[in-house]
């Protein structure tokens, strides 16, 4: 008998006894944590618990996530709404010799104008420009405009020379408040004066003759 | 009778099935692995647990027996591995208790065949499988059953030999 063949006679002689099926069958019921329809009704009713706990996990952090996109998208209309209604402060000019609480309070009194205010008073004082008086302690300069409380007008260089009538005259005819203009030459006889001024901008030279007393003005563009 | 008993008797029910249909081929498939009838009869129950534990579903018969040796070959090889220490595996070779001379002789070749040979041997001359067949419970290709085959059947006649 050659080798296969005595395997298989050996071989087929070791079988599961009787006592040995009892004790697997024994140690499977044991060993096995519940019965296969115990199980299936039990592992059906998880699955159903687990559905339900995901459903509403699932729920919340939906309703946690629409709140938090509901406060965003609230910030974002309190954002656009500050920045459509309210008021853009004032300008206020040569404010660095200014206290800053004293630009604010200012800035606040008269953030609802839509107009540019210029720092004219003292540099140290403690009684600056206040939004109750604010011209009170403005500093008289004859060639600076007192009323710093006024619309914006045109720069004009080396206005120290004019009389304080000559510039507001110059102002009023130089209504382009964007361009600034430089004094080319100025004369004052005493009974009238003469101001020959260059346009920065465009270039463009203008005199203008003021008579304070007879109140005769002339203003020309003049040729290059 | 509650739900709880109905189950447990359905399931006892169905271990029986199993063990009568199965149970001597999966048992060989493990004595030839582990080389003890106690450890592989936990073997056996091993794969029953895990059959009634894990509840797979199969098209057929065919497939069933497939799963049921690829666990029990996979718990045994596991167990050898676990055990490998263990002198009493070898010592209380199952095959040596009971067997004549002729018995011992080819039971202590085998043992000297690699697992790998030993196997395919056991399915095919003990529980005479075609090649196909082992093929398709081991998950391996023919062509590598075949060689096994072959490799394993000169081994343990060369075996054989010394302990005949």
């Amino acid at each position: 008998m050659n080798a296969e063949e005595q395997l298989k006679k050996s071989m087929s002689g070791h079988k599961l006894s009787d006592d040995a099926r009892e004790r697997i069958v024994a140690g499977v019921l044991e060993k096995a944590p519940i019965a296969p329809a115990a199980r299936s009704g039990r592992a059906q009713a998880g699955t159903a618990w687990r559905i339900a706990f995901t459903s509403v996990l699932a729920l919340f952090m939906g309703a946690v996530l629409w709140g938090m996109m509901g406060m965003l998208s609230r910030e974002d209309e309190s954002a656009e709404f500050k920045e459509s209604y309210i008021v853009t402060p004032v300008t206020f000019e040569d404010t660095i010799h200014m206290s800053e609480s004293k630009v604010d309070h200012v800035a606040d009194s008269h953030k609802a104008d839509d107009v540019n205010l210029s720092a004219v008073g003292s540099k140290d004082s403690d009684s600056e420009l206040t939004s109750d008086k604010p011209y009170e302690n403005v500093k008289k300069d004859p060639v600076v405009p007192a009323a710093t409380y006024a619309p914006a007008r045109p720069e004009i260089m080396e206005a120290e020379q004019l009389s304080k009538a000559m510039y507001d005259e110059l102002c009023d005819v130089c209504e382009d408040a964007s361009h600034t203009y430089r004094v080319i030459s100025y004369v004052n006889d005493g009974a009238a004066e003469t101001v020959v001024m260059e346009d920065c901008t465009t270039g463009d030279y203008f005199l203008f003759y003021y008579a304070s007393e007879s109140g005769i003005r002339i203003f020309e563009k003049l040729t290059k | 009778m509650d739900r709880n008993a109905c189950g447990r008797q359905a399931m006892e029910e169905h271990i029986r099935s199993i063990l009568s249909e199965y149970g001597d081929l999966l048992y060989r498939v493990s004595l030839s692995i582990v080389g003890n009838a106690s450890d592989a009869e936990d073997m056996v129950q091993d794969a029953l647990v895990a059959y009634t534990g894990e509840a797979p579903y199969f098209p057929d018969a065919a497939h069933e027996k497939q799963w049921l040796v690829k666990v029990v070959r996979n718990n045994s090889l596991m167990f050898l591995r676990k055990n490998r220490n263990r002198e009493r595996i070898l010592e209380n070779y199952v095959y040596t208790s009971r067997s004549s001379t002729a018995d011992y002789g080819i039971m202590e070749a085998l043992k000297q065949v690699p697992e790998k040979y030993r196997t395919v041997l056991v399915l095919h001359y003990v529980e005479e499988y075609r090649v196909e067949e082992i093929a398709a419970l081991l998950g391996k290709s023919v062509s590598a059953i075949k060689m096994r085959l072959k490799r394993g059947r000169s081994l343990l006649a060369d075996k054989y030999e010394e302990y005949a």
